[in-house]
């Protein structure tokens, strides 16, 4: 039986580094997807996943496994991603959307390859899934990722982006929904 | 979660993966390695602070203290039986600061309390110190000896030989002297062989000492003085007797001819213009 990412990191916490070896093994590979795919460049993503683990590894003292590390990890992510956002002076991701729309209207600008134009040649040219992922609103497509990267449920969804539960079902809902359609276009 | 959700994921997988590069994954395992920087204790900054102030005031206060000893003029030498030291206390002057001041005026200075008594009886061969921060109490030698060694204090104990009675039982005393032994001249270092067979004397032997020293032949300093001496004393005659060209041409050649010798403020104030 495989050691849990919460012993792992409590592990890592009292001074054992191949725990976090193991840890960053396990999660490196969804943590990275996340990122690449919520913001526009691989550089960008390098230097946010960076600084996701740093804070991670700083934290390593005071981190009590209070909810899956996992969410814990990807809490972190999120936070840094605002912070990018903010930086770049996009759209910031409100707490709460509400459960019955599509979440705020969006800065074309914010999500990569969101130019309406680049989609369609994303369509023609590429993986229609992904130029669909790329368009969504940047809210849903952070709980469509939160939780096909992350494994989060709804309440971890929940949880990681400081929103209640109803919204992140309904966030993560509507995502799903347009890349099934996107699927089903073919 | 249902089937189509399933292929919904399943489809999602299939996108090609990006991965970090290998780089930063070895970046990042070895910023796992190093030890947490923890954050200074609370208490340290202000325990650092005040450990630095107590030092430094420890520091300044010692310097403090010993400032003093090292700057103040050489307590008089206390006049004791068997010794024509001169009634008048013989101040100590910087020998460095000699030759372009004034030479100081000499008068009464009050006399510091005698040292402790430290009796040595093995005779001992002093140098003569331009410091001697605490009195020294030499007792006059007992044989014949004593004449040409009065003789040389008569002359040279009213400014600055104060001749230790012993320089091992002051250490500090030493210290100074040796630190001013460059500054000094070197006709100062005339020294004095000086027994000290006794403790110092009481002070009511000073007195006794003084009037001694007031009764000293003149014809016995003659004898002891040295060749600096004399020319100092022919110096002295002729501005005594007006020739103050003449002095100051022969005060100034003595200058040149010996350079670091210290002339006595008694003496000073014979050669010097007024």
């Amino acid at each position: 039986m495989s050691v849990s990412d919460e012993q792992l990191m409590l592990a890592y916490g009292a001074g054992d580094a191949a725990a976090f070896e193991t840890l960053y093994g396990r999660h490196k590979g969804p943590l990275f997807g996340f990122v690449v795919r919520s913001v526009k460049t691989r550089g960008e993503a390098e230097e946010i996943f960076q600084d996701v683990w740093m804070r991670a590894i700083e934290a390593r003292e005071r981190y009590q496994p209070a909810a899956k590390f996992t969410t814990w990890l990807y809490t972190i992510a999120h936070h840094r991603l605002i912070d990018h956002w903010r930086v770049k002076g996009l759209a910031v991701v409100p707490l709460d959307t509400g459960d019955d729309d599509e979440g705020p209207a969006l800065d074309p600008a914010a999500g990569p390859e969101a130019d309406p134009h680049e989609i369609a040649v994303a369509v023609q040219t590429r993986d229609r899934f992904a130029a669909a992922l790329a368009a969504l609103p940047l809210v849903q497509r952070e709980a469509f990722l939160l939780h096909a990267e992350g494994g989060l449920t709804v309440p971890e969804i929940a949880a990681a982006t400081a929103t209640n539960e109803e919204a992140a079902k309904s966030r993560l809902r509507y995502a799903m929904k347009k890349l099934r359609e996107a699927i089903e276009d073919e | 979660m249902n089937e189509r959700d399933d292929e919904l994921l399943r489809r999602y997988r299939e996108l090609p993966r990006e991965a970090p590069p290998p780089s930063l994954d070895a970046s990042i395992l070895a910023a796992s390695r190093r030890p947490v920087r923890r954050p200074m204790a609370r208490w340290a900054a202000p325990f650092s602070v005040a450990a630095v102030l107590v030092l430094a005031l420890g520091l300044v206060l010692k310097v403090q203290r010993e400032a003093p000893e090292a700057t103040l003029p050489a307590a008089p030498q206390p006049a004791m039986p068997g010794t024509n030291a001169p009634a008048a206390a013989a101040p100590s002057i910087d020998a460095a600061k000699e030759k372009d001041v004034q030479a100081p005026v000499v008068q009464e200075q009050p006399v510091a309390p005698p040292r402790k008594v430290e009796k040595r009886p093995a005779p001992s061969r002093e140098r003569v110190a331009p410091f001697a921060p605490e009195p020294r109490a030499p007792v006059a030698p007992a044989d014949e000896r004593a004449a040409p060694a009065t003789q040389t204090q008569t002359h040279d104990v009213t400014r600055h030989d104060v001749a230790p009675a012993d320089e091992r039982a002051a250490p500090a005393a030493d210290a100074l002297a040796g630190s001013n032994a460059a500054a000094a001249p070197a006709a100062q270092r005339n020294e004095i062989t000086i027994t000290t067979a006794t403790a110092p004397p009481p002070a009511a032997s000073r007195a006794q000492s003084s009037a001694r020293v007031a009764a000293a032949p003149p014809a016995a300093a003659k004898q002891a003085a040295t060749p600096e001496q004399r020319e100092l004393e022919r110096i002295a005659r002729l501005r005594a007797q007006g020739k103050d060209d003449e002095a100051d041409a022969a005060l100034e050649a003595f200058r040149r001819a010996h350079p670091d010798y210290r002339i006595e403020p008694a003496m000073w104030e014979k050669v010097r213009r007024h």
